[in-house]
């Protein structure tokens, strides 16, 4: 029996149920690994529309799993390298302002109702909404060669692009993205990869080399961020999380293995694929009233 | 004292999986390393097994 302070969802009842929870790991580490981000876009929806696990409770426990997946990833990625800690820093502060927003602005929501259906309806809407902008910002891309958003910003003080010498994008503007892509991830307890790598790439104009140590920085503080705005409310489940990082922490190993195999036969290509699945898990349960 | 659990909880959320994965990394990193060292070991006792 799991005392409530670590389990206060009160879903993980059965050894069946932790075991479920390690194989989702598995699996989303093996996901995460394979494409190289951490995969928790994938890990609430799993939670909360396969597992049953409450959408409160499931984006808590994303959110401190993200943490562990974060500052491991991070520490690998430094093995080989350094972080722009400047720009990752600035970037960090606004999103986990962001974060600390979006935790709260979900904890105040959900007490909103004593009916959960109204709040996971928000949640999930918030989340196709987000996925399908997601989708299609990275396949519309920078086709048109023009300088990146943040780049044409001409207001507030400018730093230099990383990697892109000759180029500056807009510094505060740069700091209220991160803060509203911040707020999306502590409102969905996202890892925010799958924000940040777009935002620093596409918006900033930052090398693709350069963008994911960045990005995994930004996650990091904004998982955290997330993590103690959830805890406090009291809608993290420690039991989950860890079951959770028991699996992703292997099942990554065998992702980034398989990756380093198949990498050149285009897999990066079937990452769109599964932000549709979830995408279409999301939307068959909001359909069928679940 | 349900401020101090709180706290208590949040030190534990932010801990426990930091701590978890990066106990996992190094136990990975010490088997990867381990294995290298036998390799190397195998192949330079080739080395001295074959005549040249």
């Amino acid at each position: 029996m799991i005392p409530t302070w670590l389990e206060p969802s009160g879903v993980v009842d059965t050894p069946w149920m932790a075991l479920a929870l390690v194989a989702t790991g598995a699996g989303i580490g093996l996901v995460g690994g394979l494409f190289g981000v951490s995969g928790c876009f994938l890990l609430t929806p799993v939670l909360a529309e396969v597992l049953g696990i409450p959408y409160l409770y499931a984006i808590g426990s994303a959110s401190c799993h993200a943490v562990g997946v974060a500052a491991t990833s991070l520490r690998r990625h430094l093995r080989f390298g350094s972080v722009n800690y400047q720009l990752g820093l600035a970037l960090a502060t606004g999103a986990g302002l962001g974060a600390l927003l979006g935790g709260q602005i979900c904890s105040e929501l959900s007490q909103q109702w004593s009916d959960t259906r109204y709040f996971d309806m928000i949640v999930r809407i918030t989340m196709l909404v987000m996925y399908g902008l997601v989708a299609l910002f990275i396949a519309r891309g920078n086709a048109n060669g023009r300088d990146a958003v943040l780049q044409r910003i001409r207001y507030g003080f400018r730093w230099a692009v990383p990697g892109v010498p000759g180029k500056s994008f807009s510094v505060p503007a740069g700091i209220a993205v991160s803060f509203v892509c911040g707020t999306i991830v502590g409102f969905l307890g996202l890892g925010g990869g799958v924000l940040y790598l777009p935002l620093l790439v596409l918006a900033i104009g930052a090398t693709s080399h350069d963008a994911v140590r960045v990005s995994l920085l930004i996650v990091l503080c904004s998982a955290v961020a997330g993590t103690i705005s959830h805890a406090w409310a009291g809608h993290v489940s420690l039991a989950i999380s860890m079951l959770l990082i028991c699996g992703s922490s292997l099942g990554v190993q065998v992702g980034a293995a398989i990756c380093h195999r198949i990498r050149d036969r285009g897999v990066q290509k079937y990452f769109a694929l599964v932000v549709l699945l979830a995408i279409a898990l999301i939307a068959w349960n909001m359909i069928r009233g679940v | 004292m349900e401020l101090l659990g709180k706290l208590g909880l949040i030190v534990l959320c932010l801990s426990a999986p930091v701590a978890w994965g990066l106990s996992v990394e190094w136990a990975l990193h010490r088997v990867r390393t381990h294995r290298q060292k036998l390799r190397a070991r195998r192949a330079e006792a080739q080395a001295v097994e074959t005549p040249l």
